[in-house]
């Protein structure tokens, strides 16, 4: 593979594949990992890339046998998670309030099962028309639709939880101020 | 084709147009030009679709050091696969019995290669300090370069926790007859932590993927596998809390 050919690579699918594996493993260091190692693998095995063009797809469906060899690993070895401790939360700003919209829809993607994940991630972020999901997750076209819908549904209903969560949780926080400004001016 | 069957296909429409000229979609959405509860339908469909889109674009960003990591990857320098070559597939071929004869013999009278022997001898070494065979600049894309032009196996992963450590020496031991590489990185308050990597296959109870640590008299470790390598931090100068900072 010419180093042009693995620069436009990394340039064009690089954050397309760390999102994927990110919507697969839910871990910032796993994601950049599994995006590392597919990368690594364009470089040693990229001659069996002929067509430039199907690098992409390559790519990604490199990225999701990786992340599959690791799940195979991790149900053979049991082992424990170390829990991680949660900051206190500080008011929120406006700024932070964008971000936690943003959040809002990826942590309601990584509650999905993994079957649904995928596909939704591929559809979403990465440009990846029904039949090549179906190629790089190995399942039939039939399968990517079916799921697809399915995917977006319980998605909308996690985001549509979350709204209304979030539109309560502000109604509490304005009654609590107005209740307050009560108790200091009498 | 019902509405509902047109709702089917029309859900894999793409937010950002490009479904458009898929032959697949075009019954369907001339069938939303005809009724304008599915036209609405759709609109809405897509106008939803394209903010969730737009919103894991903006959240699921990549750490801004992996491009650069990535791009690096690149300049790895592989060894030529000499087995490949017809010439030597022969003399491969005779030699082939003779070696899994003396390798059946010579494993047959060692000790197997346990994690907790490998773990004790690194954190004995990095306890007793390791001499560097090498002075190698303190940047890992030199280190993996050194490696390769020295037809060492540049392949491992560091992990992001020292991605941005300054690398003062780095070595290769061998350990019961396995290559393990130990790179040594200088951490705030004149610490200091080595990165220590063996072939995943060498041990045969290899730590999971995550993290096991351990504290011995001297030295705290942190092991854990990935892919076809076991990695190990160890600290003769930290303790296990800092290490556990790390992760």
């Amino acid at each position: 593979m010419k180093d042009s050919d693995y620069e436009d690579a990394v340039v064009n699918f690089y954050e397309g594949l760390y999102a994927f594996g990110f919507s697969l493993t839910g871990k910032e260091d796993d994601a950049s990992e599994l995006t590392q190692e597919t990368f690594y693998r364009l470089l040693t095995r990229g001659a069996m890339v002929r067509d430039v063009s199907k690098i992409k797809s390559w790519l990604f469906t490199t990225l999701y046998r990786i992340f599959l060899s690791w799940e195979q690993r991790r149900s053979a070895l049991p082992h424990f998670e170390i829990s991680s401790v949660e900051d206190q939360l500080s008011p929120v700003t406006p700024k932070q309030m964008d971000v936690l919209l943003d959040n809002a829809v990826s942590d309601s993607l990584l509650e999905l099962e993994e079957r649904y994940r995928a596909p939704l991630i591929l559809f979403y972020l990465n440009d990846h028309s029904y039949q090549e999901i179906a190629s790089i997750l190995a399942v039939p076209i039939g399968t990517v639709m079916s799921r697809l819908s399915r995917a977006k549904i319980m998605l909308r209903q996690r985001l549509a939880a979350r709204a209304i969560g979030s539109k309560t949780s502000s109604k509490i926080t304005h009654l609590q101020s107005q209740l307050d400004s009560v108790s200091r001016a009498l | 084709m019902t509405n509902e069957e047109a709702k089917l296909i029309l859900q894999a429409y793409s937010p950002n147009g490009r479904s458009a000229s898929d032959p697949n979609f075009q019954a369907a959405l001339n069938q939303a030009r005809c009724n304008q509860e599915l036209a609405d339908w759709f609109a809405n469909e897509q106008s939803v679709d394209s903010r969730i889109s737009k919103s894991l674009t903006r959240s699921l960003k990549p750490p801004t050091n992996l491009k650069s990591l990535l791009l690096a990857q690149k300049v790895i320098v592989r060894p030529v696969a000499w087995w490949r070559k017809r010439s030597h597939q022969l003399a491969l071929a005779g030699c082939a019995a003779l070696v899994t004869i003396f390798v059946a013999v010579h494993f047959w009278h060692r000790d197997p290669l346990e994690f907790a022997a490998y773990r004790q001898a690194m954190s004995e070494s990095v306890a007793e300090g390791i001499e560097p065979i090498a002075e190698v600049p303190p940047d890992l894309l030199q280190v993996r370069r050194w490696f390769a032009e020295n037809k060492l196996d540049a392949g491992f992963m560091v992990p992001r926790v020292l991605n941005g450590g300054a690398i003062s020496n780095c070595s290769v031991v061998d350990w019961r007859g396995k290559k393990v590489y130990i790179i040594c990185y200088r951490l705030e308050n004149h610490q200091s932590a080595h990165l220590v990597v063996i072939d995943r296959s060498a041990l045969k109870d290899a730590p999971p993927e995550s993290p096991v640590f351990d504290q011995s008299d001297k030295v705290a470790t942190v092991s854990w596998s990935r892919g076809s390598h076991t990695y190990m931090i160890a600290s003769a100068s930290g303790i296990l809390p800092d290490l556990m900072k790390l992760f």
